[in-house]
């Protein structure tokens, strides 16, 4: 007999279709409860309206699995929070006398399954390219880059060392890998022409 | 700094919430540590949660609120599987009272076609 802990979440989700027992769904959705609590923390920055939000988007999720075929859980789980917190924002800010504002986007939606493996280039940072590329960074990205790929250190060094808070470790180290794939988009680009 | 190595079977496509719990209580050990900071990096549903979870006061108040979720999705499977038994009860006392009737009909035709 397997344990839950053993399936995927597809074979969670096949597993309640093909018996009706909700069961199968309490332990898919309490694998993602804490994830989907923080992506609430994220936006609503309240401890109180982040729990109330992360019960909407599990009550919700509990009347819709089963209505269509979800192929990725842990997408479509995101999604649903981040646009249930999204709502909630908007919500509060059309009211009059509030000031709360979207939290900053950290382009990590532009990413694609084409995105460049960092361990593997910064491996090859003899690589002109790179380096070149490297340089063209902003300097808290190029410096949160180097610490964690190259020195290998943890989000809390980094914190440490340069005095950014958690979110903004997060942040330079994926707009730069971000920034930093385009820029060696480009330049291999123009290197084959 | 702890030893702690979490274990993140293949099958999961996040880390288990005891591990990410101990992470924001700094528990882990470093190649441990480093393992949850490259899949957070790469992956935006744990980026984002990790970045909200940072908000609070450390891993403990995470660990209660953590329970308290999981509470509350274990009521509203329980009051979902309740209502899902109660409707599976509902056809069989119907099938019961039509099995019934049917061989009531039947006896009294027996007896009736029995009859002089």
């Amino acid at each position: 007999m397997h344990s839950h802990n053993t399936y995927t979440d597809t074979e969670l989700l096949q597993q309640y279709r093909k018996t009706a027992d909700s069961q199968w769904l309490g332990w898919l959705f309490e694998r993602y409860s804490l994830l989907v609590f923080g992506v609430c923390m994220k936006y609503l920055r309240n401890a109180t309206d982040a729990q109330d939000a992360t019960q909407h988007v599990f009550e919700k999720a509990l009347g819709e699995v089963g209505k269509y075929e979800i192929p990725f859980f842990k997408s479509w789980i995101y999604s649903v929070a981040k646009n249930h917190c999204l709502m909630q924002l908007r919500s509060r800010s059309s009211k009059p006398g509030t000031t709360d504002e979207l939290p900053e986007e950290t382009g990590s939606n532009l990413q694609t399954d084409q995105e460049l493996k960092m361990k593997e280039l910064l491996m090859e940072e003899q690589s002109s390219h790179l380096k070149a590329a490297l340089n063209e960074l902003s300097h808290e990205q190029k410096n949160c880059i180097q610490m964690f790929y190259l020195e290998k250190l943890s989000y809390h060094d980094i914190e440490t060392r340069t005095g950014f808070s958690f979110s903004q470790v997060k942040s330079h180290i994926q707009n730069g890998k971000r920034n930093l794939r385009i820029i060696l988009e480009k330049k291999i680009r123009e290197h084959v022409n | 700094m702890s030893t702690k190595n979490p274990h993140i079977p293949p099958s999961k496509s996040v880390p288990d919430n005891t591990v990410v719990l101990e992470y924001l209580n700094n528990d882990l050990s470093d190649a441990a540590k480093r393992q949850l900071e490259e899949m957070l990096t790469d992956d935006e549903l744990l980026g984002d949660a990790m970045e909200g979870l940072k908000q609070l006061k450390d891993g403990h108040e995470a660990a209660a609120i953590s329970s308290q979720l999981n509470r509350m999705i274990k009521d509203k499977i329980r009051k979902r599987r309740r209502i899902r038994l109660k409707s599976i009860s509902f056809p069989l006392w119907i099938i019961l009272l039509i099995t019934t009737l049917l061989l009531l009909m039947l006896a009294g035709y027996v007896i009736i076609s029995k009859l002089p």
